[in-house]
Protein backbone atom coordinates (compact mmCIF):
# COMPACT_ATOMS: atom_id res chain seq x y z
CA UNK A 1 0.00 0.00 0.00
CA UNK A 2 1.35 3.47 -0.63
CA UNK A 3 2.24 4.86 2.53
CA UNK A 4 0.68 8.68 1.88
CA UNK A 5 -2.74 6.98 0.90
CA UNK A 6 -2.88 5.01 4.71
CA UNK A 7 -1.14 8.61 6.01
CA UNK A 8 -4.21 10.58 4.32
CA UNK A 9 -6.10 12.57 7.70
CA UNK A 10 -9.74 11.78 6.08
CA UNK A 11 -8.85 8.35 6.44
CA UNK A 12 -7.05 8.28 9.48
CA UNK A 13 -9.92 10.26 11.29
CA UNK A 14 -12.68 7.67 9.74
CA UNK A 15 -10.42 5.18 11.38
CA UNK A 16 -10.37 6.27 14.43
CA UNK A 17 -14.09 6.46 14.50
CA UNK A 18 -14.20 2.96 13.44
CA UNK A 19 -11.95 1.45 16.06
CA UNK A 20 -13.55 3.80 18.84
CA UNK A 21 -17.17 2.12 17.29
CA UNK A 22 -15.72 -0.85 17.24
CA UNK A 23 -14.18 -0.51 21.31
CA UNK A 24 -17.86 1.10 22.63
CA UNK A 25 -19.40 -1.59 21.31
CA UNK A 26 -17.08 -4.41 22.57
CA UNK A 27 -17.38 -2.83 26.24
CA UNK A 28 -20.97 -2.24 25.92
CA UNK A 29 -21.63 -6.15 25.12
CA UNK A 30 -19.14 -7.24 28.12
CA UNK A 31 -21.53 -7.66 31.65
CA UNK A 32 -20.48 -5.85 34.61
CA UNK A 33 -22.97 -6.15 37.98
CA UNK A 34 -24.92 -3.48 38.53
CA UNK A 35 -23.46 -3.26 41.91
CA UNK A 36 -19.93 -2.56 40.45
CA UNK A 37 -19.20 0.68 40.81
CA UNK A 38 -15.48 2.11 38.88
CA UNK A 39 -12.31 2.71 41.10
CA UNK A 40 -12.04 6.04 42.20
CA UNK A 41 -9.03 8.00 43.64
CA UNK A 42 -11.85 10.39 45.07
CA UNK A 43 -11.51 11.18 48.92
CA UNK A 44 -12.94 14.04 50.19
CA UNK B 1 37.58 8.22 40.11
CA UNK B 2 35.77 10.88 41.67
CA UNK B 3 32.12 11.69 41.32
CA UNK B 4 32.90 14.68 39.15
CA UNK B 5 34.91 13.16 37.49
CA UNK B 6 32.23 10.59 36.51
CA UNK B 7 29.42 12.49 35.64
CA UNK B 8 31.90 14.28 33.57
CA UNK B 9 32.64 11.55 31.51
CA UNK B 10 29.02 10.30 31.30
CA UNK B 11 27.90 13.45 30.11
CA UNK B 12 30.48 13.43 27.10
CA UNK B 13 29.86 10.20 26.16
CA UNK B 14 25.86 10.93 26.21
CA UNK B 15 27.13 13.70 24.46
CA UNK B 16 28.95 12.06 21.46
CA UNK B 17 26.92 8.68 21.47
CA UNK B 18 23.39 9.71 22.23
CA UNK B 19 22.10 11.29 18.87
CA UNK B 20 23.35 8.22 17.10
CA UNK B 21 20.57 6.24 18.68
CA UNK B 22 18.41 9.72 18.66
CA UNK B 23 18.38 9.36 22.31
CA UNK B 24 18.97 12.47 24.05
CA UNK B 25 16.53 15.01 24.66
CA UNK B 26 18.96 17.88 26.24
CA UNK B 27 22.19 17.40 28.44
CA UNK B 28 22.11 18.27 31.55
CA UNK B 29 25.92 18.91 32.22
CA UNK B 30 26.07 21.67 34.72
CA UNK B 31 23.04 20.00 37.12
CA UNK B 32 25.47 16.77 36.86
CA UNK B 33 28.23 19.12 37.62
CA UNK B 34 27.05 20.39 41.00
CA UNK B 35 25.19 17.23 41.87
CA UNK B 36 28.70 15.36 41.78
CA UNK B 37 30.19 18.22 43.61
CA UNK B 38 27.56 17.64 46.47
CA UNK B 39 28.37 13.72 46.21
CA UNK B 40 32.23 14.34 46.61
CA UNK B 41 31.70 16.24 49.31
CA UNK B 42 29.73 13.49 50.98
CA UNK B 43 31.85 10.59 50.03
CA UNK B 44 34.72 12.96 51.83
CA UNK B 45 32.64 13.48 54.54
CA UNK B 46 31.38 9.92 54.86
CA UNK B 47 27.83 11.58 55.83
CA UNK B 48 25.81 9.41 52.95
CA UNK B 49 25.62 5.89 52.68
CA UNK B 50 23.46 5.56 49.56
CA UNK B 51 23.98 3.23 46.77
CA UNK B 52 23.73 5.99 44.19
CA UNK B 53 25.97 8.93 45.44
CA UNK B 54 27.54 9.75 43.01
CA UNK B 55 26.07 7.53 40.08
CA UNK B 56 25.14 9.01 36.76
CA UNK B 57 21.60 9.01 35.01
CA UNK B 58 19.47 9.81 32.53
CA UNK B 59 15.54 10.53 32.37
CA UNK B 60 12.94 10.41 30.33
CA UNK B 61 11.61 13.70 28.95
CA UNK B 62 8.47 13.46 30.23
CA UNK B 63 9.74 13.85 33.86
CA UNK B 64 10.52 17.78 34.91
CA UNK B 65 14.09 18.62 35.93
CA UNK B 66 14.16 22.01 37.27
CA UNK B 67 15.63 24.56 34.84
CA UNK B 68 16.25 21.82 32.42
CA UNK B 69 14.08 21.86 28.65
CA UNK B 70 11.20 19.13 29.05
CA UNK B 71 9.57 18.50 25.91
CA UNK B 72 7.37 15.60 26.57
CA UNK B 73 9.19 14.75 23.03
CA UNK B 74 6.62 16.50 21.13
CA UNK B 75 7.24 19.71 19.13
CA UNK B 76 4.40 21.60 20.64
CA UNK B 77 6.41 21.97 23.89
CA UNK B 78 9.57 22.30 22.69
CA UNK B 79 10.25 25.14 24.36
CA UNK B 80 9.13 23.94 27.72
CA UNK B 81 11.02 24.53 31.17
CA UNK B 82 9.85 23.40 34.68
CA UNK B 83 10.75 25.21 37.74
CA UNK B 84 10.62 21.94 39.61
CA UNK B 85 12.05 18.32 39.63
CA UNK B 86 9.64 15.71 39.32
CA UNK B 87 9.49 13.95 42.93
CA UNK B 88 11.27 10.54 41.29
CA UNK B 89 13.76 13.19 40.31
CA UNK B 90 14.14 15.39 43.53
CA UNK B 91 14.47 11.71 45.14
CA UNK B 92 17.05 10.61 42.89
CA UNK B 93 19.05 14.02 43.39
CA UNK B 94 18.77 13.56 47.79
CA UNK B 95 20.32 10.10 46.86
CA UNK B 96 23.33 11.68 45.40
CA UNK B 97 22.75 10.68 42.18
CA UNK B 98 23.98 13.06 39.19
CA UNK B 99 21.08 13.82 36.45
CA UNK B 100 23.10 13.86 32.99
CA UNK B 101 21.08 13.96 30.84
CA UNK B 102 17.13 14.13 29.71
CA UNK B 103 16.17 11.05 27.20
CA UNK B 104 13.59 11.16 24.14
CA UNK B 105 10.56 9.32 24.44
CA UNK B 106 7.63 9.31 21.55
CA UNK B 107 5.80 12.61 21.72
CA UNK B 108 3.22 13.01 24.81
CA UNK B 109 4.16 9.46 25.59
CA UNK B 110 2.26 8.00 22.44
CA UNK B 111 -1.25 8.23 23.73
CA UNK B 112 -2.89 8.80 20.53
CA UNK B 113 -1.55 5.57 19.17
CA UNK B 114 0.92 6.02 16.59
CA UNK B 115 2.37 4.45 13.70
CA UNK B 116 6.12 5.42 13.17
CA UNK B 117 8.74 5.01 15.07
CA UNK B 118 9.52 9.06 14.22
CA UNK B 119 7.01 10.41 16.14
CA UNK B 120 9.25 12.04 18.47
CA UNK B 121 10.99 15.37 18.52
CA UNK B 122 14.16 13.62 18.56
CA UNK B 123 13.33 11.68 15.58
CA UNK B 124 13.17 7.48 15.70
CA UNK B 125 14.04 5.82 18.89
CA UNK B 126 17.31 3.98 17.60
CA UNK B 127 18.18 0.21 18.85
CA UNK B 128 21.74 -0.05 19.63
CA UNK B 129 21.72 -3.49 18.55
CA UNK B 130 20.88 -2.28 15.35
CA UNK B 131 20.39 1.29 14.35
CA UNK B 132 17.99 0.46 11.69
CA UNK B 133 15.79 -0.99 14.75
CA UNK B 134 13.52 0.82 17.04
CA UNK B 135 14.36 1.19 20.32
CA UNK B 136 10.62 0.64 21.14
CA UNK B 137 8.48 3.06 22.66
CA UNK B 138 7.52 5.44 24.72
CA UNK B 139 10.56 5.61 26.65
CA UNK B 140 12.89 4.70 24.11
CA UNK B 141 15.76 7.03 24.78
CA UNK B 142 15.82 5.64 28.17
CA UNK B 143 15.96 2.17 26.59
CA UNK B 144 18.36 2.84 24.05
CA UNK B 145 20.63 4.54 26.66
CA UNK B 146 20.78 2.18 29.29
CA UNK B 147 21.18 -0.69 26.11
CA UNK B 148 24.53 1.07 24.42
CA UNK B 149 25.64 1.53 28.57
CA UNK B 150 25.45 5.62 27.87
CA UNK B 151 24.21 5.16 31.69
CA UNK B 152 24.08 3.00 34.11
CA UNK B 153 20.35 3.29 34.59
CA UNK B 154 17.04 5.40 33.90
CA UNK B 155 13.90 6.12 34.35
CA UNK B 156 10.91 5.78 32.22
CA UNK B 157 7.13 5.59 32.35
CA UNK B 158 4.80 3.13 31.21
CA UNK B 159 0.83 3.59 30.63
CA UNK B 160 0.71 0.66 28.98
CA UNK B 161 3.90 -1.30 27.74
CA UNK B 162 6.24 1.88 27.38
CA UNK B 163 8.81 0.37 29.74
CA UNK B 164 8.30 -3.31 28.83
CA UNK B 165 8.61 -3.06 25.01
CA UNK B 166 11.90 -0.74 24.71
CA UNK B 167 13.02 -2.86 27.61
CA UNK B 168 12.96 -6.45 25.48
CA UNK B 169 13.76 -4.25 22.24
CA UNK B 170 16.90 -2.92 23.98
CA UNK B 171 18.04 -5.72 25.77
CA UNK B 172 17.90 -3.82 29.23
CA UNK B 173 15.99 -4.93 32.82
CA UNK B 174 12.75 -2.01 33.50
CA UNK B 175 10.78 -2.50 36.52
CA UNK B 176 7.39 -1.03 36.27
CA UNK B 177 6.27 -0.64 39.88
CA UNK B 178 2.57 -1.38 41.66
CA UNK B 179 0.34 2.04 40.57
CA UNK B 180 0.71 3.92 42.88
CA UNK B 181 4.12 3.23 44.57
CA UNK B 182 6.40 6.30 42.38
CA UNK B 183 5.06 9.62 43.05
CA UNK B 184 3.96 11.21 39.38
CA UNK B 185 4.09 14.79 40.45
CA UNK B 186 6.20 16.72 37.96
CA UNK B 187 5.62 13.61 35.07
CA UNK B 188 3.25 14.60 32.25
CA UNK B 189 -0.24 13.03 32.59
CA UNK B 190 -1.06 10.97 29.77
CA UNK B 191 -3.89 9.07 31.85
CA UNK B 192 -4.41 9.50 35.27
CA UNK B 193 -5.50 5.90 36.54
CA UNK B 194 -2.61 4.19 34.59
CA UNK B 195 0.38 6.17 34.69
CA UNK B 196 3.81 4.49 36.61
CA UNK B 197 7.51 5.54 36.80
CA UNK B 198 9.55 3.35 37.18
CA UNK B 199 13.85 2.07 36.44
CA UNK B 200 15.54 0.88 33.60
CA UNK B 201 18.82 -0.42 33.84
CA UNK B 202 21.53 -3.12 33.58
CA UNK B 203 20.04 -5.46 35.98
CA UNK B 204 17.21 -6.21 38.08
CA UNK B 205 19.52 -5.97 41.15
CA UNK B 206 20.02 -1.97 39.93
CA UNK B 207 16.45 -1.71 39.29
CA UNK B 208 15.44 -2.52 42.93
CA UNK B 209 18.12 0.05 44.32
CA UNK B 210 16.85 2.87 41.88
CA UNK B 211 12.92 2.27 43.45
CA UNK B 212 14.08 2.11 46.46
CA UNK B 213 15.54 5.56 45.99
CA UNK B 214 12.40 6.69 44.36
CA UNK B 215 9.34 4.96 45.84
CA UNK B 216 7.53 6.36 48.77
CA UNK B 217 4.25 8.47 49.88
CA UNK B 218 4.30 11.94 47.84
CA UNK B 219 1.55 14.49 49.61
CA UNK B 220 1.90 16.49 45.79
CA UNK B 221 0.36 13.29 44.44
CA UNK B 222 -3.34 12.29 45.45
CA UNK B 223 -2.52 8.56 43.87
CA UNK B 224 0.49 7.66 46.04
CA UNK B 225 0.30 4.57 47.93
CA UNK B 226 2.31 5.82 50.88
CA UNK B 227 4.31 2.80 50.73
CA UNK B 228 7.94 2.22 50.18
CA UNK B 229 10.02 0.00 48.54
CA UNK B 230 13.18 -1.83 50.07
CA UNK B 231 14.71 -5.06 48.33
CA UNK B 232 14.75 -8.29 50.22
CA UNK B 233 17.71 -9.31 51.95
CA UNK B 234 19.36 -12.13 50.42
CA UNK B 235 18.49 -14.81 52.99
CA UNK B 236 14.96 -13.62 52.73
CA UNK B 237 14.98 -13.66 49.06
CA UNK B 238 16.28 -17.22 49.25
CA UNK B 239 13.07 -18.05 51.64
CA UNK B 240 10.78 -16.17 49.30
CA UNK B 241 11.96 -18.44 45.92
CA UNK B 242 12.02 -21.90 47.90
CA UNK B 243 9.42 -23.24 45.98
CA UNK B 244 8.23 -20.75 43.79
CA UNK B 245 4.86 -21.46 42.28
CA UNK B 246 5.13 -19.73 38.39
CA UNK B 247 1.96 -19.54 36.46
CA UNK B 248 2.41 -19.70 32.75
CA UNK B 249 0.26 -20.40 29.64
CA UNK B 250 2.64 -20.42 26.68
CA UNK B 251 -0.02 -20.03 24.25
CA UNK B 252 1.38 -16.47 23.73
CA UNK B 253 4.47 -17.42 22.77
CA UNK B 254 3.77 -20.85 20.36
CA UNK B 255 1.18 -19.39 18.20
CA UNK B 256 2.21 -15.00 17.75
CA UNK B 257 5.59 -15.36 18.82
CA UNK B 258 7.78 -14.00 15.73
CA UNK B 259 9.77 -16.25 13.64
CA UNK B 260 13.34 -14.62 14.70
CA UNK B 261 12.18 -14.41 18.58
CA UNK B 262 10.02 -18.29 19.20
CA UNK B 263 12.81 -20.25 19.95
CA UNK B 264 14.94 -17.84 22.08
CA UNK B 265 11.99 -17.28 24.24
CA UNK B 266 10.80 -20.62 24.42
CA UNK B 267 14.77 -21.06 25.99
CA UNK B 268 14.43 -18.20 28.67
CA UNK B 269 11.24 -19.87 29.80
CA UNK B 270 12.73 -22.91 30.29
CA UNK B 271 16.23 -21.56 31.77
CA UNK B 272 14.12 -19.14 34.52
CA UNK B 273 11.79 -22.31 35.53
CA UNK B 274 15.09 -24.64 35.80
CA UNK B 275 17.28 -21.82 37.79
CA UNK B 276 14.30 -21.14 40.41
CA UNK B 277 13.35 -24.77 40.73
CA UNK B 278 9.83 -22.93 40.37
CA UNK B 279 6.95 -25.43 40.34
CA UNK B 280 5.03 -24.47 37.64
CA UNK B 281 0.87 -24.10 36.95
CA UNK B 282 -1.36 -23.72 34.60
CA UNK B 283 -2.18 -19.70 34.25
CA UNK B 284 -4.27 -17.83 31.81
CA UNK B 285 -5.87 -14.37 32.12
CA UNK B 286 -9.93 -15.17 31.24
CA UNK B 287 -10.41 -14.55 27.25
CA UNK B 288 -14.30 -13.12 28.10
CA UNK B 289 -12.47 -9.52 28.97
CA UNK B 290 -11.55 -6.98 26.73
CA UNK B 291 -8.51 -5.45 27.83
CA UNK B 292 -7.11 -4.16 25.14
CA UNK B 293 -10.40 -2.07 24.47
CA UNK B 294 -10.51 -1.64 28.26
CA UNK B 295 -7.20 0.60 27.63
CA UNK B 296 -8.05 1.97 24.25
CA UNK B 297 -10.68 3.55 26.01
CA UNK B 298 -9.70 4.71 28.76
CA UNK B 299 -6.59 6.29 27.84
CA UNK B 300 -8.03 8.01 25.02
CA UNK B 301 -10.77 9.56 27.14
CA UNK B 302 -8.24 10.72 30.15
CA UNK B 303 -5.78 11.73 27.60
CA UNK B 304 -8.73 13.84 25.83
CA UNK B 305 -9.34 15.52 28.93
CA UNK B 306 -5.62 16.28 29.43
CA UNK B 307 -4.75 17.32 26.06
CA UNK B 308 -7.85 18.91 24.76
CA UNK B 309 -6.55 22.26 25.20
CA UNK B 310 -3.82 21.61 22.79
CA UNK B 311 -6.20 19.30 20.47
CA UNK B 312 -8.50 22.46 20.18
CA UNK B 313 -5.63 24.65 19.50
CA UNK B 314 -3.03 25.28 16.42
CA UNK B 315 -0.08 23.68 18.02
CA UNK B 316 -2.01 20.93 17.71
CA UNK B 317 -0.66 20.15 13.68
CA UNK B 318 2.70 20.43 14.91
CA UNK B 319 2.75 16.68 16.41
CA UNK B 320 4.67 14.81 14.14
CA UNK B 321 2.26 11.24 13.50
CA UNK B 322 -0.99 11.91 11.56
CA UNK B 323 -2.28 8.49 13.14
CA UNK B 324 -1.40 9.96 16.89
CA UNK B 325 -3.53 13.13 15.57
CA UNK B 326 -6.37 11.14 14.65
CA UNK B 327 -6.31 8.72 18.22
CA UNK B 328 -6.30 12.16 20.24
CA UNK B 329 -8.78 13.83 18.26
CA UNK B 330 -11.26 10.83 18.44
CA UNK B 331 -10.18 10.75 22.24
CA UNK B 332 -12.42 13.78 22.76
CA UNK B 333 -15.57 11.66 21.53
CA UNK B 334 -15.18 8.90 24.32
CA UNK B 335 -18.69 8.79 25.79
CA UNK B 336 -18.85 8.99 29.35
CA UNK B 337 -20.67 5.42 29.69
CA UNK B 338 -17.35 3.77 27.58
CA UNK B 339 -15.22 5.53 29.68
CA UNK B 340 -17.04 4.20 32.88
CA UNK B 341 -18.18 0.28 31.75
CA UNK B 342 -14.30 0.29 30.79
CA UNK B 343 -12.88 1.11 34.13
CA UNK B 344 -15.69 -0.68 35.75
CA UNK B 345 -14.38 -3.77 33.59
CA UNK B 346 -11.37 -2.75 36.10
CA UNK B 347 -12.68 -4.41 39.04
CA UNK B 348 -13.36 -7.87 36.85
CA UNK B 349 -9.35 -7.45 35.95
CA UNK B 350 -8.68 -7.16 39.74
CA UNK B 351 -10.44 -10.42 40.77
CA UNK B 352 -9.08 -12.38 37.56
CA UNK B 353 -5.60 -11.80 39.11
CA UNK B 354 -7.00 -12.26 42.66
CA UNK B 355 -7.58 -15.96 41.54
CA UNK B 356 -4.49 -16.32 39.42
CA UNK B 357 -2.27 -15.22 42.47
CA UNK B 358 -4.22 -18.09 44.85
CA UNK B 359 -2.80 -20.55 42.42
CA UNK B 360 0.94 -19.00 42.16
CA UNK B 361 3.09 -16.36 43.28
CA UNK B 362 4.15 -14.84 39.82
CA UNK B 363 3.20 -14.72 36.29
CA UNK B 364 5.54 -15.56 33.84
CA UNK B 365 5.05 -14.46 29.88
CA UNK B 366 7.12 -12.90 26.81
CA UNK B 367 8.12 -8.75 27.28
CA UNK B 368 7.40 -8.72 23.79
CA UNK B 369 6.66 -12.06 21.24
CA UNK B 370 8.89 -10.39 18.43
CA UNK B 371 12.28 -8.55 17.98
CA UNK B 372 12.57 -4.88 17.65
CA UNK B 373 10.67 -3.82 14.28
CA UNK B 374 12.25 -2.32 11.58
CA UNK B 375 12.13 1.93 11.98
CA UNK B 376 10.15 1.84 8.32
CA UNK B 377 7.84 -0.65 9.40
CA UNK B 378 4.27 0.82 10.61
CA UNK B 379 3.85 -0.06 13.87
CA UNK B 380 -0.04 -1.16 13.68
CA UNK B 381 0.62 -3.05 10.25
CA UNK B 382 0.24 -5.56 10.52
CA UNK B 383 -2.32 -5.56 13.41
CA UNK B 384 -0.03 -6.75 16.18
CA UNK B 385 -1.20 -7.99 20.17
CA UNK B 386 -2.20 -5.21 22.41
CA UNK B 387 -3.38 -2.61 19.31
CA UNK B 388 -6.65 -1.54 17.85
CA UNK B 389 -7.12 -4.05 15.74
CA UNK B 390 -5.50 -6.64 17.52
CA UNK B 391 -6.46 -10.49 17.05
CA UNK B 392 -8.17 -12.03 19.65
CA UNK B 393 -5.45 -12.89 22.36
CA UNK B 394 -4.54 -16.23 23.83
CA UNK B 395 -2.88 -17.20 26.57
CA UNK B 396 -1.55 -14.21 28.10
CA UNK B 397 -0.86 -12.21 24.79
CA UNK B 398 -2.73 -9.58 26.68
CA UNK B 399 -0.90 -9.64 29.95
CA UNK B 400 0.38 -5.95 29.55
CA UNK B 401 -2.92 -4.40 28.84
CA UNK B 402 -4.26 -6.12 31.83
CA UNK B 403 -1.49 -5.73 34.32
CA UNK B 404 -1.61 -2.31 33.99
CA UNK B 405 -5.24 -2.25 34.09
CA UNK B 406 -4.82 -3.81 37.57
CA UNK B 407 -2.11 -1.64 37.91
CA UNK B 408 0.05 -5.02 38.83
CA UNK B 409 4.55 -4.23 39.14
CA UNK B 410 6.27 -6.45 36.58
CA UNK B 411 9.90 -6.84 35.70
CA UNK B 412 11.19 -7.59 32.38
CA UNK B 413 14.58 -8.29 31.66
CA UNK B 414 16.67 -10.06 28.67
CA UNK B 415 16.44 -13.91 27.99
CA UNK B 416 18.52 -14.16 24.78
CA UNK B 417 18.97 -13.64 21.46
CA UNK B 418 16.45 -13.99 18.14
CA UNK B 419 17.67 -15.57 14.95
CA UNK B 420 18.53 -11.94 13.94
CA UNK B 421 20.83 -11.31 16.67
CA UNK B 422 18.51 -8.84 18.42
CA UNK B 423 17.41 -9.05 22.15
CA UNK B 424 14.40 -10.97 23.84
CA UNK B 425 13.17 -11.05 27.15
CA UNK B 426 10.58 -12.10 29.42
CA UNK B 427 7.98 -10.41 32.12
CA UNK B 428 7.27 -11.63 34.95
CA UNK B 429 4.07 -9.89 36.77
CA UNK B 430 3.19 -10.10 40.65
CA UNK B 431 0.44 -9.22 43.55
CA UNK B 432 0.32 -5.54 44.15
CA UNK B 433 3.79 -4.48 45.80
CA UNK B 434 5.23 -7.99 45.10
CA UNK B 435 8.31 -5.57 43.92
CA UNK B 436 11.21 -7.73 46.15
CA UNK B 437 9.89 -10.54 45.09
CA UNK B 438 10.05 -9.85 41.35
CA UNK B 439 13.65 -8.27 41.48
CA UNK B 440 14.18 -11.54 43.79
CA UNK B 441 13.10 -13.73 40.93
CA UNK B 442 15.11 -11.64 37.92
CA UNK B 443 18.37 -11.49 40.23
CA UNK B 444 18.57 -15.08 40.83
CA UNK B 445 18.22 -15.61 37.10
CA UNK B 446 20.73 -12.95 36.15
CA UNK B 447 23.08 -14.43 38.50
CA UNK B 448 23.20 -17.81 36.62
CA UNK B 449 22.93 -16.34 33.21
CA UNK B 450 25.08 -13.81 31.07
CA UNK B 451 22.16 -12.72 28.45
CA UNK B 452 21.65 -9.20 30.87
CA UNK B 453 25.75 -8.40 30.41
CA UNK B 454 26.14 -8.68 26.66
CA UNK B 455 26.54 -5.52 25.21
CA UNK B 456 26.16 -4.17 21.31
CA UNK B 457 28.89 -2.91 19.38
CA UNK B 458 29.18 0.83 19.66
CA UNK B 459 28.12 2.45 16.31
CA UNK B 460 30.83 4.41 14.53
Amino acid sequence: MDPQDIDDPGLLARQAREAAEKQAAELRATHVPISVEPPTVYRP
Amino acid sequence: MSAVELAGAACDLLEREGPKYNALAALTRDRARREALAADRAIRARTARSRLLGIPYGVKDLLSAKGAPTTWGAPPFKDQVFDEDATAVAKLRRSGATLAGKLSMVELAGGGGYRYPSASLQGPGRNPWDRERWSGGSSSGSGSAVGAGLVPFALGSETSGSIGTPSAYCGVTGLRPTYGLVSRHGAMALCWTLDKIGPMARTAEDCGIVLEAIAGPDPKDATSSGKRFRPLAPRDASRRLRGVRIGYAGEEIEQLGGATAKAALLRGVRELVRILNAKTVRAALPPDIPYGHMVGAVLAAEAGSIFAELIESDRFEELRDAKQKAGLRQGLEIKARDYLKAMRLRVSVHEAFRRIFDDCDLLLSAGRTVTATPLTQPLDLPPTAGGANAPKPVGNAALIAAGNLAGLPAIFFPCGFGTDGLPVGLQLVGPPFSEGLLVAAASAYQRETAHHSKRPKRSP
